[in-house]
């Protein structure tokens, strides 16, 4: 019961923030000095065809008006049309979000085991050299920006081994799109890698810490049985939590990575909105990007409590 | 909680005021002993060094175009040259000047912003930390280079921007955590006997209680400084920081991989070179003070 109403409460706070979040989308589109119409006709246009367009699309309306029309169609699945592309946002932001998912997954799909490895090898020789080896290398490849990996990597493989492509772009076929993706896939690999290697490595030396450990080991459970039954059980729960907030961070590395390789994902569709002043697909993407967000927090915080019955059982807060 | 404890409150005030010098030595102590901030300092002098005399090194003109276009590393350019002729070694010492002015406006708007408003959810709690946690958790849904580019969009690119939009992206985050350490705080009896006192709230939270959770805040400031030296970077790499021709690290990143292919590595290595060492400096420092101020 309680954890239906913790479920409620968490889907509740997910659609106020979506909802807040709309308002400073819409919000920051608005502040933009220019009009829409004229940025998509250009200099030269008749000002009557600017005052057409205008009207066609909406934008000399009060802004109250314009959000509510926006947030309405919003919420029947209609993102708008995009200005740059002249087509519905829909298809081409799903398209995009597919690309992204491909690139993301792999690189989950690479991280999650090593940073569990990492931090449970690390949890189990702690204080020892490998610990500090693991750890600061983790401590460093989080803080590095994804622009100094990339590059690094791109010189490394790309340019002196020449074994992997610089570009991602133009792969065709699952094998072929993975050896395409593993490069890209790295930098945030290196930054994810950190931060799961932490929570790993903390969960893990205080489930070794713990009175159940020690009488594990009190009543002669071998080491492997111990570790395996009572320590991992109990350490790697809070790091699925981290794993899956860090989805925020995953698509701001998406951004950069899929500009330097060259991979048309979600991030590229952003960046060149942005750069194109194109608003409704701007807006839309980053609405979907926020929506991604909150849904993964909200699996984060679900499957946390789901997992530990002393939360369970007392209710969450 | 009768009018007698006040005095026996302002007393251990004072006490605690009288010992705060020796903490501060017990700190610096422990922040010198350790070997990672001697690293970090050493790095971070020699960027801020750069940043204020780029002309004591021997160096050619930054802006300069010349012929010698795409050149490697060789003695008179030592980090070769860009596609402008313009010499890399210059264009990199120079390239600190810009990250390390903006960085710590950035951080410092954002952790002054975060500050208070952390004080704010802290004390009040309530309503008020309600209304205020879910804007905070709105901003928080997006990741930090996209309401960047976003905030560059509405608001246009200038170094002023660049400092609000950080600054304004930090501030939640800061938030949170003085939030959390004025939890711990509010409860406390000096906080009860300031409001017996009388005092007004805004006296409270910024005489009382800021003093008391200034660790915490310090720890985010350096810590939040890499952040910001690190989303400059990628701002500035996908078109979105400082305009070029000033040398930008990031911006000349984005302006020289598309040679890459061509073998001219040296043209962004060093770039991201400089990056590296200045984003590992920082976080040494914050590191170290972390556990300083742990040990203290």
């Amino acid at each position: 019961m309680q954890l239906t109403l913790f479920i409620l409460k968490r889907i509740g706070y997910g659609i106020v923030t979506l909802f807040l979040l709309s308002i400073i989308v819409f919000a920051s589109a608005q502040i933009l000095p220019g009009d829409p119409a004229r940025a998509i006709l250009g200099p030269l246009a008749a000002p009557s065809a600017v005052k057409a367009l205008s009207q066609q699309l909406g934008t000399n309306k009060p802004v109250i008006d314009q959000y509510g029309t926006w947030l309405g169609h919003l919420l029947h699945g209609n993102f708008g049309k995009s200005y740059q592309y002249q087509a519905s946002i829909g298809p081409i932001l799903g398209k995009a979000l597919v690309k992204s998912l491909e690139l993301a997954a792999l690189a989950f799909v690479i991280v999650v085991p090593l940073g569990i490895i990492g931090g449970v090898v690390a949890a189990l020789n702690y204080g020892k050299p490998i610990d500090r080896i693991i750890s600061v290398f983790g401590l460093t490849a989080t803080v590095i920006p994804e622009v100094v990996s990339g590059i690094a990597l791109i010189l490394i493989f790309g340019l002196w081994l020449n074994i992997l492509p610089i570009e991602a772009s133009g792969a065709h076929g699952f094998g072929d799109t993975i050896y395409h993706l593993i490069m890209p896939a790295i930098p945030l690999v290196l930054i994810l890698f950190g931060y799961i290697e932490q929570m790993a490595r903390a969960g893990t030396v205080e489930a070794l810490n713990s009175d159940y450990a020690r009488t594990a080991t009190l009543k002669g459970l071998p080491r492997g049985v111990m570790i395996r039954r009572h320590v991992l059980r109990n350490s790697l729960l809070p790091t699925i939590t981290v794993i899956a907030s860090q989805t925020g961070y995953l698509i701001g590395g998406l951004v950069l990575v899929e500009n330097l390789f060259r991979w048309n994902g979600i991030g590229t569709l952003l960046l060149n909105a942005a750069k194109d002043k194109d608003f409704p697909m701007l807006e839309a993407g980053v609405l979907v990007i926020g929506a991604v967000y909150v849904v993964a927090t909200l699996i984060a915080d679900t499957s946390f409590s789901l997992l530990n019955p002393r939360i369970r059982y007392r209710g969450v807060e | 909680m009768s009018v007698e404890a006040v005095p026996v409150e302002s007393a251990g005030a004072i006490g605690v005021g009288q010992g705060a010098p020796n903490l501060r030595r017990e700190f610096l102590e422990s922040l010198v002993r350790q070997k990672t901030f001697i690293a970090g300092a050493i790095i971070l002098l020699f960027w801020i060094f750069c940043a204020i005399a780029p002309h004591a090194l021997p160096s050619h003109s930054a802006y300069t175009p010349s012929a010698n276009i795409n050149q490697g590393p060789s003695g008179s350019h030592w980090f070769g040259t860009d596609q402008l002729g313009r010499d890399m070694f210059a264009r990199v010492i120079a390239g600190a000047r810009p990250i390390l002015i903006i960085s710590p406006l950035a951080t410092l708007f954002g952790t002054i912003v975060g500050t208070i408003v952390g004080l704010t959810m802290g004390y009040f709690r309530g309503f008020v930390d309600e209304v205020i946690s879910r804007i905070v958790e709105a901003f928080l849904a997006l990741p930090l280079v996209v309401v960047g580019i976003l905030g560059v969009v509405a608001l246009g690119s200038s170094n002023l921007t660049l400092i609000v939009v950080i600054g304004i992206v930090f501030s939640p985050l800061i938030a949170r955590t003085v939030r959390a350490a004025v939890l711990l705080e509010r409860d406390l009896d000096y906080v009860s006997a300031a409001r017996l006192r009388g005092e007004t709230s805004a006296y409270i939270m910024f005489v009382e209680i800021l003093p008391n959770v200034m660790a915490p805040i310090i720890v985010e400031f350096t810590v939040r400084l890499g952040y910001a030296v690190f989303t400059l970077v990628t701002l500035s790499f996908l078109g979105f920081g400082l305009e070029p021709p000033s040398p930008n690290w990031g911006a000349d990143i984005y302006t020289n991989y598309t040679v890459v292919s061509s073998g001219y590595w040296w043209e962004v290595a060093f770039d991201a070179g400089a990056i590296a060492t200045l984003v590992i400096g920082v976080n040494m420092l914050a590191n170290s003070i972390e556990r300083a101020l742990e040990d203290g």
